[in-house]
């Protein structure tokens, strides 16, 4: 994989400078490349993880690796494809981790949420919160997103109507949910159990691609 | 364009609409190297326009810039010590010490052997609720009259067998410690404590590790179950699991990674109140008594927490009824006849114990003294009004309980201490 025709440009210019301040141990540079790699790692994280929780956890290890491996930075090339790297395959291994150790989720999930003592929320309310994080999506992605959930349109269908490719129609969709899901946990501290509770009637088909 | 089953079962899950059918196929296929090539494949292209976008989580910047700057996640204390420590002088006389984070790459139980200074956080934030206690900034020197420092909690655990013998784990030597049955209880040059063989049609015998305040220990049980045990704490196992549950007893705290046997479940007794019944799972549970509630916070997979203690399963639909069943990052918290539940539990607050540290977040005064209680055998008194003390941060283990008063010093805390008692002034 080259990753230099595969990224684009992050205007990183003084990038090796940066580096090279947070070899040494220069807090403020490393504070700036939190800023400018955090929400790149967060989000790939949370697509893959679902958990908010998790996937800040799982960012906050990546980054302390790259701060404690800071001597090494002055040498890298290509720095954002080492993040990148690093990103994805620790992404992967919590994602299999993950995967191996949630065998009976399905089933449990829906126990969980019914069995939940904070029913405190209305459905309504839910309801709002949702559709004011759907309100939030940039207008491209908040369209698709509809269209593909409210509208019931296949990923084909809105790709012809949109003349885009279906490629793309999924991306948007699977970003949205990510969006959301940050969203649901940033704005509101939607709790999981509640929320699944109140929505499992109403609401199935949306909840399941949230959570 | 076709896709490749492994490739449709990411996409499904991905979009939440997976069925239980497709989450077994993605789990048979997931450990696949072929697969593997595939996943790299998929995730490069999201991660590449990812990349690409200006996409922003605010808040989550703002965490992650708190927990690896400001908690300190990221520092060498002897860095912080050297810029932030206005009150170097009163520490002259101390030797420079030598540190390790060393807790962050979760070393159970390795304490560092010459950790001195505590804080991780430089500050443990501390405020005062009431005006005018300035003047209280600058506390009485008790402390250093203290002729012997006291010292913090270590491995320490005594393990009972059968017959009622007694062994002293911290003293006993490595290898062979007895035998139980057909199985032997051998402890590991880490001080680990192992069942090595487990004889389902031999006799079941009741093992007990207990350990004193000031201790902690780790066992591995017979179906290789890992148990870490808090300070003041024990769990009570049979040598092997012959019956259709695993069961085991505890008191006190006690974090456990389960081994996975779907067939025979893993119910934990806690203190004949409450029954955690576990999947494959880790997960922490607190019952110390002096505790409001005993709770259960969930780090992986699932467990089902029942308001009784159960004699056999399975058992009644009444029974499921009123029981709940954590997710991941869940904390139960059960107490008298109530079971509450609450997501985005703190995690690291509630293992902070099996890493080695102390986690004060937003604890109060009572619950911090509590904590010090169990770990340097002391015992804590008050003098007058005492509130509104909210702690943060976080403070290894492994230092001696002057550490722990210097910092209470900075932070304004009045306190004297006299032999074994801690008595915290107004």
């Amino acid at each position: 994989m080259n990753l230099d025709t595969k990224l684009p440009e992050k205007n990183l210019y003084n990038e090796k400078e940066l580096l090279l301040r947070i070899a040494n141990a220069d807090e403020r540079a490393f504070e700036s490349l939190i800023e400018r790699f955090g929400s790149t790692i967060y989000g790939h994280a949370l697509m893959y993880l679902k958990d908010a929780r998790l996937a800040q956890e799982v960012s906050q290890d990546i980054l302390l690796n790259v701060w404690k491996h800071r001597s090494e930075l002055p040498n890298i090339e290509n720095f954002a494809g080492y993040v990148f790297v690093m990103t994805r395959n620790r992404v992967k291994t919590v994602l299999r981790k993950k995967i191996m150790s949630f065998a009976e989720l399905p089933e449990d999930g829906i126990h969980s949420a019914l069995a939940g003592t904070e029913a405190g929320l209305e459905y309504k309310e839910l309801r709002d919160i949702i559709n004011a994080g759907i309100e939030e999506l940039p207008p491209r992605r908040k369209q698709i997103f509809k269209m593909s959930r409210f509208g019931g349109l296949s990923y084909d269908e809105i790709a012809r109507q949109l003349n885009i490719g279906k490629s793309t129609v999924k991306d948007h969709v699977l970003e949205a949910l990510v969006y959301l899901r940050a969203y649901m946990k940033e704005k509101h501290g939607i709790v999981l159990s509640a929320l699944l509770g109140v929505f499992l009637s109403a609401m199935t088909f949306l909840i399941g691609m949230i959570f | 364009m076709t896709l490749l089953p492994f490739e449709y079962y990411i996409e499904r899950y991905l979009e939440g609409s997976i069925t239980p059918e497709e989450w077994k196929s993605l789990q048979d296929l997931i450990n696949n190297p072929d697969n593997d090539i595939i996943l790299d494949r998929i995730m490069d292209s999201q991660l590449a326009s990812r990349f690409a976008s200006a996409e922003n989580y605010p808040l989550v910047i703002e965490r992650l810039k708190k927990e690896l700057i400001e908690n300190r996640l990221i520092k060498e204390p002897v860095l912080e010590k050297e810029k932030q420590e206005p009150f170097q002088q009163e520490k002259q006389e101390a030797p420079q010490p030598s540190y390790s984070v060393r807790f962050l790459k979760k070393a159970h139980l390795r304490y560092a052997a010459a950790i001195l200074l505590l804080l991780i956080g430089v500050s443990i934030a501390y405020f005062w609720m009431s005006v005018g206690n300035a003047e209280k900034l600058t506390t009485t020197d008790t402390y250093h009259h203290l002729e012997t420092d006291i010292g913090p909690g270590g491995e320490k655990a005594l393990l009972t067998l059968a017959d009622g013998s007694t062994i002293i784990l911290d003293n006993a030597e490595n290898g062979n410690l007895a035998q139980q049955g057909s199985a032997q209880v051998v402890k590991l040059a880490d001080g680990q404590i192992v069942y090595n063989m487990e004889d389902l049609a031999g006799e079941v015998l009741w093992n007990t590790m207990s350990t004193p305040v000031g201790g902690q220990y780790q066992v591995i049980l017979p179906d290789q179950t890992k148990v870490w045990l808090n300070a003041a704490s024990s769990i009570t196992y049979p040598t092997a699991f012959v019956d259709k549950t695993r069961k085991v007893k505890i008191t006190g705290e006690a974090y456990f990674e389960v081994a996975k046997n779907k067939q025979k479940p893993f119910l934990v007794d806690i203190d004949g109140k409450l029954t955690v019944q576990a999947l494959g799972t880790s997960f922490n549970i607190n019952s110390y008594k002096e505790e409001l509630s005993v709770k259960t916070t969930l780090i992986e997979g699932s467990v089902r927490i029942y308001n009784e203690t159960l004699t056999s399963l399975p058992i009644s639909e009444q029974q499921l009824n009123s029981s709940v069943i954590l997710m991941p990052g869940q904390q139960a918290q059960v107490s008298s006849k109530d079971i509450k539940v609450t997501s985005g539990a703190d995690i690291d607050q509630a293992l902070a114990w099996k890493n080695g540290v102390f986690d004060f977040n937003d604890a109060d005064i009572r619950a911090v003294m509590r904590q010090l209680e169990r770990w340097y055998d002391i015992s804590v008194k008050y003098e007058g009004n005492i509130s509104g003390h909210i702690f943060k941060g976080k403070m290894y283990r492994n230092v001696n309980l002057s550490d722990v008063l210097e910092m209470f010093k900075k932070m304004g805390i009045n306190f004297k201490i006299d032999g074994k008692t801690l008595t915290i002034t107004e």
